[in-house]
């Protein structure tokens, strides 16, 4: 019977036999604590690991009770039904019966309480590991919107999302994926507002995870999305509990993972890629005026140094006289040609960006003045560069940094932009274009177009999309599948 | 990415349209004659072009699907090759006169052999991405080119000469004939119609009928806006590409030679792309299948383009023509009579 239990993965009636099992399942780890016990004379263990449960916590809710609880002659028996019915210890308890139970609750951060002689225990959320506080969107900033980003707590996002939307048709569905991790996925969504057939792809997809550790949003991402091939993404991500509310308004799905502080979001648009939350604070001539200022960023971050190049060294006479004699006595003084020149200064560039990120903030300023004031000064005064060519660097740089959400994308059209341009001229930056244009408009994302609602084109939502003159439209409960050329809605007929 | 899927009458009339307009703009006439015969001409060709559509158009309202299997059922691929043949050539030839294009216009920027070779793999590239893609980028180009034209009429120095609009002569029926017959050999846009319609969501009706009015309306209005404001001075310019922006003109951007040569590049990878796709229609591996009919474009446009050959060659001109004929109105024509049959056959057997 015994060996029948053992080889099912059941817990054991022997309290050792089961702790040496999960003592070898874990590999003798050192951070698996046992604390056995006798509750009124019967054998017992209470199996935490060291920082996942809080001490103090479990002493108040679990070790006071048990320590209390007395009977005379008491069994086995009398224990476990006390654990199990008489009390209530937490909010959250399991009664387990399998190994693989109580492995599982260990790693979620609960206690797992063992008694001699029985083969069923209980797990007991005590979770206390030590998370950061809610902070502010650091990639997202604002000036009007909320200063509270997304946790790494999976449970503290999901409260940050429910205290925005105080609705029981707010839904979270609880996944695991990670063959490793095992981390928790939620997927968060408002119920009649997203599609079913959307919910059901999503979880699906989700269920095909394949990684064996889901550390980031992007382990996620590419199982998200279907357009392998694609330069853009048709999922997004927020740090943001009030952009992924309102997304989740708009009939999208968000999918929130424990450990990181951004929600994936799906189906996702290239339009939204140049809205922000103060869009929807400012005034609506405002709001427009900003965002055509992004729309021209993103085109002068990706197309202005390639354009550059190309009229200066194939179309000059695409400029004005006086500007293109400043040019020619600026480039006279350089040594290089004019792409490699660029190709180089974009190069220093991206450089001098990779080592703000990566480094400490109180550096990062300090290299960004070193490299944007002291080597560009210097670069020019001796004569390397030109200094017009640094200027357009340093529009197309400031403009990078507008629509952050396109920068992978940006960074590359820049560069092979530089190079087409440099070979080709206008030529070769049309022939670019064209594929990108091609490429973007077949991007589907969960069978709505990326590029909806410019082409496919649906008017009622073009007053959120060029303009902001549509304040009171937007609330009135619109969704992705209204859009022209999605098919969601027309699969979830089928 | 999409693949098979469909596309919107709208997005068909503008594929349609850009690839016709694609045509005209790039088309090198010997020499400008009057204005007026050939609206006329083009008024006429688009008449019977009308009148053309008519077979495709029911078969497709009537929920006709494919053409070549409706004729042949499973020996379909035999038939689908000629369209493959047909466009083949279209892509070739108008893939050869845009690197002409660029030679004579634009000769430090990229040698006809590289112009050639870089076009084909845009056009191969954005028609293996299907097309939706291809039928969403028609309209945002569509755009691109409105937007262009509002700006450089807007910074346009030119004036309209009314004297240029000179009335029709004795000798302006041979422009005239000239220019029908060369306007309906540009009428490939049919076996077009006939391929694409069967991933056409709905309203064939509605993208043909657009499609010609639009295409009148462009068309005429260009040729109206050529012979009002330059006239013979095309003759110098040559590409009716440029005339356009002959005259526009401002303290930021001197000459728009080269943002026209950018926007018709885009629009000839567009097209050129659209061609290939219906290469591939009757091959299943996509990917691969773009490849082999860009590589075959590539050599019949280099070979065009160093023979010297014109578009407008007259065995060129009956080859255009008789595809049409044969693709555009007969093939359309016995599939619907094919599917009166069938409608007859199975009626009378419930009967």
């Amino acid at each position: 019977m015994i060996l029948m239990i053992e080889k099912s993965g059941g817990l054991l009636p022997r309290l050792e036999a089961d702790i040496s099992r999960i003592k070898s399942a874990f590999g003798n780890s050192a951070d698996l604590n046992i604390v056995r016990l006798e509750v009124s004379g019967v054998r017992c263990a209470v199996l935490t690991l060291e920082g996942m449960v809080k001490s103090s916590s479990l002493a108040k809710m679990l070790f006071e009770p048990l320590m209390g609880f007395e009977k005379k002659n008491a069994k086995p028996a009398d224990v476990l039904r006390f654990l199990l019915d008489e009390s209530v210890f937490s909010t959250e308890q399991t009664p387990i019966s399998l190994l693989s139970e109580a492995e599982e609750k260990l790693c979620s951060g609960f206690a797992v309480v063992l008694v001699h002689g029985c083969t069923s225990g209980l797990a007991i959320s005590a979770q206390g590991f030590d998370k950061r506080a809610v902070s502010e969107p650091d990639s997202e900033p604002n000036v009007k919107g909320t200063r509270e980003a997304l946790s790494d707590s999976l449970r503290t996002s999901m409260a940050l999302i429910r205290r925005r939307i105080k609705s029981p048709r707010l839904r979270f569905e609880l996944l695991k994926a990670g063959k490793i991790s095992n981390t928790e996925l939620c997927l968060v969504y408002i119920d009649g507002k997203a599609p079913k057939r959307l919910i059901a792809r999503a979880k699906k997809r989700l269920e095909k995870i394949k990684s064996e550790l889901i550390l980031t949003s992007g382990n996620i991402i590419p199982y998200l999305a279907e357009n392998g091939g694609s330069f853009f993404s048709g999922v997004s991500t927020t740090e943001r509990p009030d952009v992924l509310c309102a997304k989740i308004n708009e009939g999208r799905i968000g999918v929130l993972i424990d450990g990181v502080p951004f929600a994936a979001v799906c189906p996702a648009l290239f339009i939204e890629n140049f809205q922000a939350v103060d869009d929807y604070a400012d005034k609506p001539y405002y709001a427009t005026y900003q965002r055509w200022i992004r729309f021209f960023a993103f085109f002068i971050s990706s197309l202005l140094p390639g354009l550059y190049v190309a009229s200066a060294v194939y179309h000059p006479e695409v400029l004005s006289r006086s500007l293109l004699l400043n040019l020619l006595a600026s480039e006279e003084r350089t040594p290089y040609p004019l792409v490699a020149e660029m190709f180089i200064v974009i190069v220093m560039f991206e450089i001098l960006r990779e080592a703000g990120i990566r480094l400490p903030r109180s550096i990062g300023g300090a290299v960004s003045i070193v490299g944007g004031l002291v080597i560009g000064d210097a670069a020019v005064t001796s004569g390397l560069i030109s200094a017009p060519l640094l200027i357009i660097i340093g529009i197309t740089a400031t403009s990078a940094f507008v629509v952050p959400s396109l920068t992978p994308q940006m960074s590359m059209l820049r560069i092979f932009n530089v190079i087409l341009g440099g070979l080709t001229g206008f030529f070769g930056i049309a022939l670019l274009a064209a594929a990108m244009l091609v490429n973007a408009c077949a991007t589907d994302s969960f069978a709505v177009p990326y590029t909806a609602p410019l082409t496919p084109f649906t008017r009622r939502a073009f007053g959120d999309i060029l303009t902001k003159f549509s304040a009171v439209r937007e609330n009135v409960g619109e969704t992705v599948e209204d859009l022209n050329g999605a098919e969601i809605k027309k699969e979830a007929e089928n | 990415m999409t693949a098979e899927k469909k596309i919107s009458a709208g997005q068909l009339m503008l594929l349609l349209l850009l690839a016709r307009v694609m045509h005209t703009m790039m088309f090198r006439a010997d020499g400008f004659e009057s204005g007026l015969p050939m609206m006329l001409g083009l008024l006429c060709s688009t008449a019977v072009e009308a009148v053309a559509a008519l077979p495709a158009v029911i078969y497709f309202e009537k929920g006709g699907a494919d053409i070549p299997r409706e004729l042949f059922g499973k020996n379909s691929a035999a038939f689908s090759l000629l369209y493959t043949v047909y466009f083949t050539v279209i892509a070739g030839g108008t893939v050869a006169l845009f690197a002409e294009f660029m030679q004579q216009e634009f000769s430090k920027t990229v040698s006809p052999t590289a112009a050639t070779v870089l076009l084909l793999i845009a056009a191969a590239y954005c028609a293996s991405l299907g097309i939706e893609g291809l039928g969403r980028a028609g309209t945002a180009v569509f755009w691109l080119f409105a937007i262009m034209s509002v700006l450089m009429v807007t910074v346009s120095e030119g004036s309209f000469d009314w004297l240029n609009l000179r009335p029709l002569a004795q000798g302006d029926g041979e422009t005239f004939s000239r220019y029908f017959v060369e306007s309906l050999s540009s009428s490939w846009w049919l076996p077009m119609f006939c391929v694409l319609g069967a991933n056409l969501k709905s309203g064939a009706k509605k993208a043909v009928g657009g499609y010609l009015v639009l295409k009148l309306v462009i068309i005429e209005t260009l040729l109206l806006l050529v012979t009002l404001v330059l006239w013979r001075y095309i003759d110098v310019l040559g590409y009716p590409i440029l005339a356009l922006g002959a005259y526009a003109k401002s303290d930021f951007i001197q000459r728009f030679d080269a943002i026209n040569m950018f926007v018709w590049a885009i629009n000839c990878a567009l097209a050129v792309g659209v061609y290939i796709f219906i290469c591939t229609k009757p091959f299943s591996r996509k990917k691969l299948s773009c490849a082999i009919p860009a590589a075959l474009a590539g050599v019949f446009a280099l070979f065009e383009y160093k023979r010297g050959l014109r578009f407008d060659e007259p065995w060129l001109l009956g080859f255009k023509l008789g595809g049409i004929i044969l693709l555009g109105i007969l093939a359309p024509l016995c599939a619907c009579i094919k599917m009166k049959v069938k409608e007859y056959i199975s009626k009378g057997a419930e009967e």
